[in-house]
C-alpha cells in the first residue's frame, strides 16, 4: 500500500486488497472448489434417489460413501478458506488503520485543526471494523453466493431450461431491489455514522474536560447536549432500520417466488412426461441451493452499505492533503534568525487572524510578544514551526523560507512549550525526553533543573520515574508547564517558542526560569520568541511586540513601551 | 474463575436484562413474527414433497392449484412476518443501544475524579466506540438472523420428525456432535474475544492520546517514533483477534462434514424403508431437502456466533464501567432530563476533588 489511496470506497477496498492478491486468489480458488463440490452433492443425491427407486442397494452404498467423502473434502476447503479470509480481513484492517493514523499525523495543519479528536478516534478504530467484517466474512459469502448462483443456474439450465428460466426470474428483480435499497439507504447510513462520530466527540470532550465541567457544575447541561445528540443518532438509526425492514424481506421472499413457480410448472411438466421424478428432485435440490444464494447475495449487498459508508469516510480521511516542503533544504546547526514579512493568516471562516505582520529576530536574540486574548500571539508563534501556514507573506528561519526547509529538520530545530502544553501518559523522564529519546538521565535532570522542575520532581516518591496519567494527570498546571519547558530545552533547539509558559508559576520561580533562559554563560542560546505579561520576562527581551487584532500596534524595549504605549501599560498592568 | 472475572461475566447478562425488560412487548412481537416467518419458510419443501407424491407419481394435476395457492399464501405471510420481525428487532436493538450510550454518558458524570486519574481516556472512549460498535453489529445484522436461523433449524427438525420419525432418528446423530463442538469452540474463543477487545481498547487509548497531542508530536518531530508505537499495538491487536476468530471459523466447515454424513445415512436407511414399502421415494426426497435446510444455517450461525461472543465481551466491559463506584457528591443515579439545553446549576455541586489536584500541588 505504498501508492496513493483511491478516493472512492470500492476502489479503496480493491486497493487495500491488492497487496494480498495471492491470498485473495487462494480464498477465491478455495471458494470455487467448495462451490463446485457443493454442486456435486445434489447430483449424487439424485443418483442415490434413482438407485433407491431401482432398488440398487449395493450401488447406493457406494454413492452414500461418496457423499460422505465429498463432505469431508469440502470441509477442508471451507476451513482453509475461512481461516485465510479471516486473517486477510484482520491484516487489511490493521494496514488501513496504520496508514490512516500515519496520514493523520502528516496532514496540513489547517485541515488538522478542524478535525475534532473524538471523530478521528472513531475513524481509526470503529469505522474500520465494518470494513474488516465485510472483507472477512461477508465478501467470502458474496463470492460463494455468486458462484453458486452461476453454477447452479448452469446445471439447472442443462436439466430443464424452461424451469431454470422460471426459477431465475426473481433474480433480476432482487438485484433491482438491492440497487434501489443502496440508493435509499446509503445516505442514511452515512448520516448515522457522522452523528455517531459526533456523539463520540462529545464523550471525548466530557472525559477530557471533566474537571472543568465539574468546576462549573455543567454536568446537567453536558448530559442534555449528549442526550440531544444521542436522540439524533437514534432517529437516524430507526429511519435506516425502517428502510432495511421494507427491503430485506423482499430479498428473502423473491427467490422463493421462483421456487413456487418451479413446483407448479415442474409438476405439470412431470405429468406431461417432460420431467422425471429424479430430474424433478435433482432440480429441486439445486433450487434449494439457489434460493439461499440469492438471499445471501441480497443480505450481503445490503449489509455492505455500512462497510461502503465507512470506506467512504476512510477514503475521505486518506485524501486530506499532506503537509510537505517545497525543497528539502537542511538548517544549519546553532541559533537561527527568524523573519516574518508581510504575513497574513486567516481562519477557516475567512476572518483575519494575523495581518501584515513583520518581525525580525536575530540569531540568539529574544523577542517578547504581548497582546489581549485572541490578538494572534499563539498563531504567530505557530507560523515559525509550520503548525500554522501563512496565507500571504513569508516566514524565514536562517534566511530560508520555512516551506523550503525539510519538515523533520524544521521540527528538530524549533522547540516550543505553552501554558497548556500536552503532557503524555508515561513517566516524567519519558515526557521530558520526548523530543530526544536518546538523552541520558543527566541531560534530563539538567533540563529539568533549568526549567525549575528538578526540585519538585525529586520530591516525588518515584522521582523522574513517576507515572503520569492522561494529559499529565498527577501534576498541577505549573508543574506541567515546567515539564513542558524542560522538554523544549532538552531538545537543544535553534529557535525556542514559549507561549506564556511561565504564566502559572509564582514570581520567584518564574524569575529563576527566565534567568536560565538568558544565562550569559550558556553556549549557543537559541533564538527566543516568548509570549508573556510579567516585567521579569518582558524586561529581558531585546524587543517587545504588541499585537492587537492580529496587527502589530507597537514595538520597542520594555522601558520604551512603558513610556510610549498606553495599550502596553494596560496589558502589563502598569496603569 | 477469579472473583473479578466472575463479576465481569455477570455484568453482561444483568445489563442485557435491564435494557430489554422495558421493551418486552416489542420483543414478544418480534419473537412471534420470527416464529411465523420461520414457519412460513418451512412450507415450500413440504409442498414440493406433496407435488412429487400426489401429482407427479399419481399423474393427477387436480391438487396442483391448491398447492400453488398455498405456496403463494405462505410467501405472503412470510413477507409480512419478516417485515414485522426486522422492524421490531431493529427498534428494540436501536433503543437499547441508545439507552446504553446514555447510561455510559451519565455514568461519566458520576465517576469519582480518581477514576479519571487511574483510567486512560482512550479506554473509556473505547467503551463508546468499539464496544458499542460490536453490539450495534450484533443488533443490526446478527441477533434476528441468529434467532431466525435457530428457529428454522428447530422448526425443520420438528417437521422432519413428523414427516418420518425413523429417518429423523437416523439423521439426528449429528446434532449432539455439533452441539459438543460448539461448546468446545465457545470455551476456547471466549477469553480470546475479551483479550482482543482489550487490545483494541489499548489501540484506541494510544490513538486518542496521540491525536489529542498531535501538535506536540509534530513540534518535536517525533511522528515516526510515535507511529512506530502505534504499529506495534495494532500488530498485537491483530494477533489477539486472530486466535478466537480462527477457532470460531472452524465451526462452519464441521457442519459440512455433519451434513454429508447425515445425508448419506438417510439415503442408506431410506432405501431400506422404501424397499420395505414403509415410505415413498418422495418422502426421502423431501426429507433430504429438509435435512439440508436444517443444517444450512449452521455455517452462517458460526459467523453470527462470533459476533455474539464479541457482543457479550463488549457488554462485559461496558458493564464493568457502569458498575464502577460513584462519587456520591455527583449527579443522582437517575437524573431527570433537562427540559431545555440551558445550563443547570441547581442540582449539582462542584466536585471536592480535582483532576489536576493529584499527588503534588505547587
Amino acid at each position: 500500500m505504498n501508492d496513493a489511496p483511491p478516493t472512492t470506497p470500492i476502489r479503496l477496498l480493491v486497493w487495500a486488497l491488492r497487496p494480498h492478491w495471492r491470498r485473495v486468489a487462494a480464498v477465491s480458488l478455495l471458494s470455487a472448489a467448495q462451490v463446485a463440490g457443493t454442486l456435486l452433492l445434489p447430483l449424487l443425491i439424485g443418483r442415490a434417489i434413482q438407485q433407491i427407486t431401482l432398488g440398487l442397494t449395493s450401488d447406493l452404498d457406494v454413492t452414500a460413501v461418496l457423499i460422505a467423502a465429498l463432505g469431508i473434502v469440502l470441509a477442508g476447503f471451507y476451513a482453509a478458506q475461512e481461516v485465510l479470509a479471516g486473517k486477510l480481513s484482520l491484516r487489511v484492517e490493521r494496514e488501513l488503520r496504520d496508514r490512516l493514523y500515519a496520514h493523520l499525523h502528516a496532514i496540513e495543519p489547517r485541515v488538522a485543526h478542524q478535525q475534532p479528536t473524538g471523530q478521528l478516534v472513531t475513524l481509526v478504530t470503529a469505522d474500520l471494523i465494518p470494513i474488516s467484517s465485510f472483507l472477512g466474512l461477508q465478501l467470502s459469502r458474496l463470492v460463494w453466493a455468486v458462484l453458486v448462483l452461476i453454477l447452479a443456474a448452469a446445471v439447472m439450465i442443462v436439466i430443464q431450461p424452461l424451469l431454470a428460466v422460471l426459477a431465475l426470474v426473481p433474480a433480476p428483480l432482487a438485484v433491482l431491489a438491492i440497487l434501489r435499497f443502496r440508493r435509499v439507504a446509503g445516505p442514511m447510513v452515512g448520516r448515522q455514522r457522522q452523528r455517531m462520530a459526533e456523539v463520540t466527540g462529545l464523550i471525548q470532550a466530557t472525559i477530557m474536560g471533566v474537571a472543568a465541567i465539574r468546576g462549573d457544575a455543567r454536568e446537567q447541561y453536558e448530559l442534555g447536549r449528549f442526550r440531544a445528540a444521542n436522540q439524533e443518532v437514534l432517529g437516524e438509526a430507526l429511519a435506516t432500520n425502517r428502510t432495511v425492514a421494507l427491503y430485506m424481506p423482499s430479498l428473502v421472499i423473491l427467490p422463493n417466488l421462483g421456487s413456487a413457480i418451479v413446483v407448479v410448472v415442474g409438476g405439470l411438466l412431470a405429468i406431461q412426461g417432460g420431467l422425471s421424478v429424479v430430474d424433478f428432485s435433482v432440480f429441486y435440490t439445486y433450487l434449494v441451493m439457489l434460493v439461499p444464494a440469492i438471499q445471501i447475495l441480497g443480505r450481503v449487498l445490503g449489509q455492505a452499505q455500512l462497510a461502503i459508508t465507512c470506506a467512504e469516510r476512510v477514503a475521505a480521511g486518506l485524501a486530506e492533503p499532506v503537509q510537505t516542503s517545497v525543497r528539502e533544504t537542511p538548517l544549519a546547526p546553532g541559533p537561527a534568525g527568524v523573519e516574518l514579512e508581510g504575513v497574513h493568516v486567516a481562519s477557516p471562516d475567512g476572518d483575519t487572524v494575523i495581518e501584515d505582520v513583520d518581525l525580525h529576530v536575530p540569531p540568539g536574540g529574544t523577542i517578547a510578544v504581548v497582546g489581549k486574548t485572541g490578538s494572534g500571539k499563539t498563531v504567530m508563534l505557530r507560523l515559525v514551526n509550520r503548525l500554522t501556514e501563512a496565507h500571504e507573506g513569508s516566514v524565514r528561519i536562517g534566511g530560508e523560507p520555512v516551506e523550503h526547509i525539510d519538515l523533520a529538520g524544521l521540527r528538530g530545530a524549533v522547540a516550543s512549550a505553552g501554558s497548556d502544553e500536552f503532557v503524555f501518559a508515561g513517566t516524567i523522564a519519558e515526557n521530558i525526553s520526548f523530543g530526544r529519546p536518546e538523552a541520558s538521565m543527566d541531560e534530563i535532570e539538567l533540563a529539568a533543573a533549568r526549567a525549575q522542575a528538578h526540585d519538585f520532581i525529586s520530591e516525588l516518591p518515584d522521582g523522574y520515574e513517576t507515572m503520569l496519567g492522561d494529559r499529565g494527570a498527577g501534576l498541577s498546571g505549573g508543574q506541567r508547564q515546567r515539564v513542558a519547558l524542560a522538554r523544549a530545552l532538552l531538545s537543544h533547539p535553534s529557535v525556542l517558542l514559549l507561549d506564556n509558559v511561565t504564566g502559572a508559576l509564582d514570581s520567584l520561580t518564574e524569575a529563576a526560569a527566565v534567568e536560565e533562559l538568558h544565562r550569559p554563560d550558556a553556549e549557543d542560546l537559541p533564538t527566543r520568541i516568548m509570549v508573556g505579561y510579567r516585567p521579569v520576562l518582558l524586561s529581558r527581551a531585546d524587543q517587545v511586540v504588541v499585537l492587537e487584532g492580529g496587527k502589530v500596534i507597537a514595538r520597542g524595549t520594555h522601558a520604551e513601551l512603558l513610556e510610549t504605549s498606553q495599550e502596553y501599560r494596560e496589558l502589563v498592568g502598569a496603569e | 474463575m477469579s472473583a473479578e472475572e466472575r463479576k465481569s461475566s455477570e455484568a453482561g447478562p444483568h445489563l442485557i436484562a435491564e435494557l430489554l425488560r422495558p421493551r418486552r412487548r416489542l420483543i414478544a412481537i418480534a419473537v412471534t413474527a420470527t416464529v411465523v416467518s420461520t414457519a412460513a419458510a418451512l412450507v415450500p419443501p413440504y409442498l414440493a414433497g406433496l407435488v412429487v407424491n400426489n401429482v407427479i407419481v399419481t399423474g393427477s394435476s387436480s391438487g396442483l392449484i391448491v398447492i400453488a395457492a398455498a405456496l403463494v399464501g405462505a410467501l405472503a405471510v412470510a413477507w409480512v412476518a419478516s417485515f414485522v420481525e426486522a422492524r421490531a428487532t431493529g427498534v428494540v436493538g436501536m433503543q437499547a443501544l441508545s439507552e446504553l450510550r446514555e447510561r455510559i454518558a451519565a455514568k461519566l458524570h458520576r465517576l469519582p475524579m480518581s477514576h479519571y486519574d487511574r483510567e486512560s481516556t482512550g479506554k473509556m472512549i473505547s467503551r463508546m466506540t468499539n464496544d458499542v460498535e460490536s453490539l450495534s453489529r450484533l443488533v443490526t445484522g446478527g441477533i434476528n438472523q441468529l434467532a431466525s436461523s435457530l428457529l428454522i433449524m428447530i422448526g425443520t427438525l420438528i417437521v422432519m420428525v413428523f414427516l418420518d420419525w425413523r429417518l429423523a432418528v437416523v439423521s439426528l446423530f449429528v446434532f449432539p456432535f455439533l452441539a459438543t463442538l460448539s461448546i468446545v469452540i465457545e470455551r476456547r474463543a471466549r477469553p480470546g474475544w475479551l483479550q482482543a477487545s482489550q487490545a483494541l481498547g489499548t489501540v484506541t487509548a494510544y490513538a486518542q492520546e496521540g491525536l489529542a497531542g498531535r501538535d506536540v508530536v509534530r513540534t518535536f518531530g517525533q511522528e515516526q517514533r510515535h507511529i512506530g508505537g502505534f504499529l506495534k499495538l495494532t500488530a498485537e491487536s491483530e494477533r489477539a483477534y486472530s486466535v478466537p476468530l480462527s477457532a470460531v471459523r472452524l465451526f462452519g466447515p464441521s457442519t459440512d462434514v455433519a451434513t454429508a454424513l447425515a445425508v448419506a445415512a438417510v439415503l442408506i436407511f431410506g432405501a431400506t424403508q422404501v424397499a420395505g414399502g414403509v415410505i415413498e421415494v418422495g418422502t426421502v426426497v423431501t426429507f433430504t431437502a429438509y435435512l439440508r435446510q436444517a443444517l444450512a444455517p449452521l455455517p452462517q450461525l458460526a459467523g453470527l456466533f462470533s459476533s455474539l461472543q464479541q457482543g457479550v465481551s463488549a457488554l462485559q466491559q461496558i458493564g464493568e464501567l457502569l458498575d464502577a463506584p460513584e462519587d456520591p457528591a455527583q449527579l443522582p443515579a437517575t437524573s431527570p432530563r433537562p427540559r431545555s439545553r440551558e445550563r443547570s446549576r441547581s442540582r449539582t455541586s462542584p466536585s471536592p476533588t480535582s483532576r489536576t489536584g493529584g499527588c503534588c500541588g505547587d
